[in-house]
């Protein structure tokens, strides 16, 4: 997975393209502790470019939940598309957290 | 050249790591001289374990007697040369990874490729340097050390993986266990498992929770090798202690999903499917904890259908509910349940299966039985190398 970050005023505006498996855990951890240390209000995780995730996404994107609610930021995601906004769907991930479409 | 001239005032310093002085190192040379000049440098670097051979002939049947952990030779000698020395120490199995320094004239530029070619794993130059060589040996018999480790530890791995690989096998439900569900109720089941890295995931079992009813779940944790597998047998020991097969469906699922809540870190869950089938109500019931969508054909006719039940996954949030549903399954009814890697494989969008298409690839099974269900979708990702463990379990009540 190919993650870009940026950061306007106090928000993280964050890429994630190609897929998001297993052996993304390192940078996306990395990147989740650096949203926390720069302060951010929120961050709104893109992922109209994801084609793919697996469990461990999915896990993942519940670690960046729980970092968020430590880090007291708000946590989003955007318009997610085919498989992945299907098993997002599935696993009720929609019910956790806000997915802007 | 004699001794005396070449041997340096001072001490080379000897080796610091006791296993390496212990090294037993044959020294081959058709001149005594060379031979003792080389013996004397390593025992100064602190190697006790040293032994001469006159002649390639010689290396090649004390090799074979001492078993060396390093070997140095000259290039240039009578009958078996240096080279081929190399070479059938290369081809035989017990000394093929044993390393094997060649001694060269600096100016010999040409030979050295040629000299590696042949299997030498280091040259050293002639005449010969004290400290370069002792360098160069400590090197060599430092990297076998490593490689010796490493191969020791792998194996043990692999034994110890094997093991458990065998022991999370024997938590599935044999053929044994399926026979006597087949005998007792008028269905027959079909199931694979394949783990991706030996150990895996996925775990699934069969059992009778009411006089007329058989339950099936399906289980995938997060990820695959070790840590799933462990969880794998957590789950199997808590699914009894939970008294899941006593409750009422969604309560067992609320359960099971509240103590890995309680008991799994963030960023790992389960997911799960559970079926309950009723022969005397002609029902199946189901919930889902994310798991995919099941298969569904009801009666002897008619098409799959993928049925679709959100769910949260086992482990995410305590307190979670858990929707049911509940379809007729009348006799001639069948259903295929099966976990995720099926439907991503190689991966999507690029899979060959989705739930959506699954149904299509059901009805060109070449008969209508729980097998043939089974193997027509096998067949179709038979090529492919799968990246995660894949459990397939095909269901079909009998008529009559």
């Amino acid at each position: 997975m190919r993650i870009e970050s940026r950061k306007e005023n106090t928000s993280f505006r964050v890429r994630l393209q190609d897929r998001m498996t297993f052996s993304d855990h390192g940078q996306f951890r990395d990147l989740l502790t650096e949203i926390t240390r720069e302060k951010a209000q929120s961050a709104v995780f893109d992922m109209s470019e994801l084609v793919s995730i697996d469990s461990a996404g999915l896990g993942m994107l519940m670690i960046a939940l729980e970092e968020s609610r430590k880090g007291g930021w708000a946590l989003s995601l955007r318009a997610p598309q085919g498989h992945v906004r299907k098993l997002l769907e599935l696993a009720c991930f929609d019910k956790l957290i806000p997915i802007l479409h | 050249m004699s001794v005396a001239r070449v041997l340096p005032a001072f001490s080379y310093g000897s080796v610091a790591d006791p296993e390496l002085a212990r090294a037993r190192i044959l020294v081959v040379d058709d001149s005594e001289a060379l031979r003792k000049t080389i013996s004397i440098y390593l025992r100064h670097g602190g190697y006790r374990d040293i032994h001469e051979a006159a002649s390639g002939e010689e290396a090649m049947s004390a090799a074979d007697a001492l078993s060396p952990d390093l070997i140095i030779t000259d290039l240039l000698m009578p009958g078996m040369d240096g080279l081929e020395l190399c070479r059938r120490l290369r081809a035989s199995s017990r000394h093929a990874n044993v390393p094997v320094l060649i001694q060269t004239a600096r100016a010999n530029g040409d030979n050295r490729g040629e000299v590696f070619s042949n299997g030498a794993t280091d040259l050293i130059s002639k005449p010969i340097n004290a400290r370069e060589m002792l360098g160069r040996v400590r090197v060599h018999l430092e990297q076998r050390a490593l490689v010796q480790k490493l191969t020791k530890y792998q194996s043990m791995m692999a034994e110890d993986l094997e093991l458990a690989r065998r022991m999370q096998e024997s938590i599935l439900p044999n053929q044994t266990d399926i026979a006597s569900v087949e005998a007792a109720f008028p269905v027959e089941i079909a199931s694979t498992y394949r783990a991706s890295l030996g150990l895996g995931g996925d775990l699934w079992g069969i059992s009778v929770p009411g006089e007329n009813q058989i339950g099936i779940y399906l289980a995938d944790f997060t990820g695959h090798g070790v840590a799933a597998a462990l969880n794998t047998f957590r789950f199997h020991s808590i699914l009894r202690d939970q008294h899941f097969d006593e409750l009422p469906l969604a309560e067992a699922m609320s359960s099971m999903n509240d103590f890995l809540a309680d008991t799994l870190p963030t960023g790992q869950f389960a997911t799960m499917l559970a079926f309950r089938i009723d022969f005397e109500e002609n029902s199946i019931e189901f919930s889902s904890a994310s798991g995919p969508p099941p298969m569904l054909r009801f009666g002897p006719d008619g098409d799959f259908e993928p049925i679709v039940l959100a769910g949260f996954p086992f482990g995410i949030m305590r307190d979670a509910s858990f929707a049911t549903r509940k379809f007729p399954f009348p006799p001639g009814s069948a259903a295929l349940f099966y976990s995720d890697a099926l439907i991503e494989t190689p991966a999507p969008p690029y899979s060959i299966y989705t739930p959506e298409n699954l149904g299509k690839t059901l009805s060109t099974a070449q008969e209508d039985t729980a097998e043939a269900l089974r193997d027509c979708v096998l067949q179709g990702i038979a090529d492919y190398e799968l990246e995660d463990d894949l459990t397939l379990i095909a269901i079909r009540r009998k008529e009559g």
